[in-house]
């Protein structure tokens, strides 16, 4: 691999002060990386051309303000094809957007390219409307997971985890509703965050679950995601979600933690060896002066079911609006609801039509107390256990996906790629922040494939999740292992 | 519940056709999913237990900086399917027949 493509955020952004490098040179060297490794991978559905006037404005900026500039600028970054860059396509990988230009820039794009000078390379490959753990449900292709191209590399920001772990981009953004940052990032190898619900504004994100989705950075190193999360992070006028600092009661990082564990959600479902390479990353976290305390979160078993009530209930609403009426694809038909009919079944994929159809079930009339109330009381109740936990551990970990990345093809019942979110879509339920860092790999037909840990922590308590992660990261080059 | 009747029924709601060769994968599909979900139906949430009340509510922003107006105009009339001058252009719902 190029020794550029290897380096991460922090490592590049030294070497543009230094003037090691240039930002057009580091720019042309990731983008034709990037354009080489797209044809064995298909992690971008575009990549840009060099904004020529971005890179000079970059350059001047290391120039004149040396170390005080921002350690984003200059750096390139891919974007999950869900969030608005202003006249550039964006089509959440869906028929149905697949000409649709921009009309507005999303803050967090602004953030990235106005307040820091970062460049964007591209935006990168998903499932359709962020609905799936594979990115096979892209409309338009799918991309291969870089540690073994027959597998898939997770999703739904598959195509910004690929890009990263390949290379192909020094980091990525991506959004995450279920465990669509940090699934993809366990099985590519790469460190995944989903912020505190409101820590980043969502404006110009193609909306998915409201009370669920948040950006957040997939990065090579924790301390990249750091960078990247409070460069994105804050309050918006645009965003009445986004929250102040402080919204929450302060915990502070304590050199030893004190790390929960529900052991009780692993018996079915995580695979042995995943389960050992897991329990063997807590016991290097004692040696290093955590303590592992077993806790219990008996409601969290119901995690899943929770999820998938509420996520298609907001998600069939959230898609009510595409109708090929206003913007996107339309098919006419003789009559209006033709029209409509005709302009959904055309324009949404197989797995959006199924939540859609899933959605409209469980909020209509006769089973809307049984599933959608039941499900909003039992999110309630995960939350209250949640916070009770908190208080006699600082953070809680799991392994982040119960297995490896799978096969193309191998999880075709949706109820089984469900089952791949089962431990990241509590911490959307509950909007608390969680982090998924590589713990080292597990052999699948002779082939060492990444694996992550997930650790979540109490609202706005980020710093925990970022020195958790670093102690991972310690420990993985102690143990020697690789991803 | 998912007889193709009812998956119908469903996708009349969602403004989606469904196909007579796709009822029944898609029934044998909606069937295993609604099973998982199902298994909300055994948990025992107290009735006391109701929505949080998030500590962020009410938020109001100041009535300043309006966006000038027609300053999004195009970019909207732009991204219609079909025109008529500066209107959208769409079916005629009400007949006189």
């Amino acid at each position: 691999m190029n020794e550029l493509a290897k380096s991460s955020l922090t490592e590049i952004s030294r070497a543009l002060r230094a003037r090691d490098i240039s930002v057009r040179e580091l720019f042309n060297t990731i983008h034709t990386y990037a354009q080489q490794k797209n044809t064995d991978i298909f992690a971008y559905l575009e990549l840009f051309d060099a904004d020529e006037n971005a890179i000079a404005i970059a350059q001047k900026k290391i120039d004149d303000e040396g170390d005080n500039a921002p350690f984003l600028t200059g750096i390139p970054i891919a974007v999950k094809d869900n969030m608005l860059i202003e006249g550039k396509t964006v089509s959440a990988a869906s028929r149905m957007l697949e000409n649709y230009k921009a009309p507005y820039t999303a803050t967090v794009i602004k953030k990235l390219v106005n307040d820091n000078g970062a460049l964007i390379l591209g935006r990168t490959n998903m499932d359709e409307f962020a609905m799936g753990s594979s990115t096979e449900n892209s409309a338009f292709g799918i991309t291969k997971n870089p540690h073994d191209h027959s597998r898939v590399p997770g999703g739904s920001s598959g195509g910004s985890a690929a890009a990263v772990a390949e290379g192909a981009a020094t980091a990525a953004l991506g959004s995450d509703t279920g465990g669509s940052i940090r699934q993809p990032a366990s099985l590519c190898g790469v460190v995944g965050l989903k912020p505190t619900y409101g820590a980043v504004s969502r404006y110009g994100l193609i909306a998915m679950g409201s009370s669920l989705d948040q950006i957040g950075p997939l990065t090579k190193t924790v301390s990249d995601s750091r960078v990247l999360f409070r460069a994105i992070a804050g309050r918006d006028d645009m965003d009445a979600t986004t929250i102040p600092d402080g919204l929450y009661p302060k915990r502070s990082v304590s050199r030893n933690m004190r790390i929960g564990v529900p052991y009780h959600l692993f018996e079915n479902g995580v695979d042995k060896d995943v389960r050992a390479l897991f329990d063997v990353t807590l016991a290097s976290l004692k040696k290093e002066g955590h303590s592992i305390v077993p806790i219990t979160l008996p409601t969290s078993q119901y995690a899943l079911p929770v999820y998938y009530v509420i996520m298609p209930a907001e998600a069939s609403t959230n898609l009510s609006r595409l109708d090929g009426m206003r913007y996107g694809f339309s098919k006419p038909a003789d009559t209006l609801l033709d029209d409509y009919l005709q302009t959904r079944s055309e324009g949404f994929g197989k797995e959006v039509q199924r939540r859609i159809l899933l959605g409209t079930f469980v909020l209509s009339s006769g089973y809307i107390d049984a599933y959608y109330r039941k499900a909003l009381r039992a999110r309630a109740v995960i939350t209250d256990e949640y916070e009770k936990a908190y208080e006699q551990v600082d953070c809680i970990a799991v392994p982040t996906s119960p297995s490896p990345a799978f096969h193309f093809g191998e999880k075709s019942d949706p109820v089984s790629m469900y089952v791949e979110d089962l431990f990241t879509v509590t911490a959307n339920l509950t909007g608390m922040p969680a982090l998924s860092v590589p713990m080292g790999t597990v052999n699948r037909d002779d082939t060492p494939l990444p694996i992550g840990i997930q650790c979540t922590a109490p609202h706005q308590a980020e710093d925990i999740l970022f020195s958790f992660g670093e102690e991972v990261e310690k420990i993985r080059i102690q143990n020697q292992m690789r991803f | 519940m998912a007889t193709y009747e009812d998956i119908k029924h469903l996708a009349t709601l969602a403004r989606i056709s469904v196909s007579e060769q796709d009822l029944p994968k898609l029934s044998t599909e909606f069937e295993s999913i609604l099973k998982y979900i199902g298994q909300l139906e055994s948990l025992a949430v107290p009735e006391s237990s109701d929505l949080h009340v998030p500590p962020l509510r009410n938020v109001f922003r100041d009535d300043k900086n309006p966006t000038p107006s027609g300053a999004n105009t195009q970019k909207i009339i732009n991204a219609f399917p079909k025109r008529n001058g500066n209107a959208l252009s769409v079916k005629k719902i009400i007949t006189h027949e």
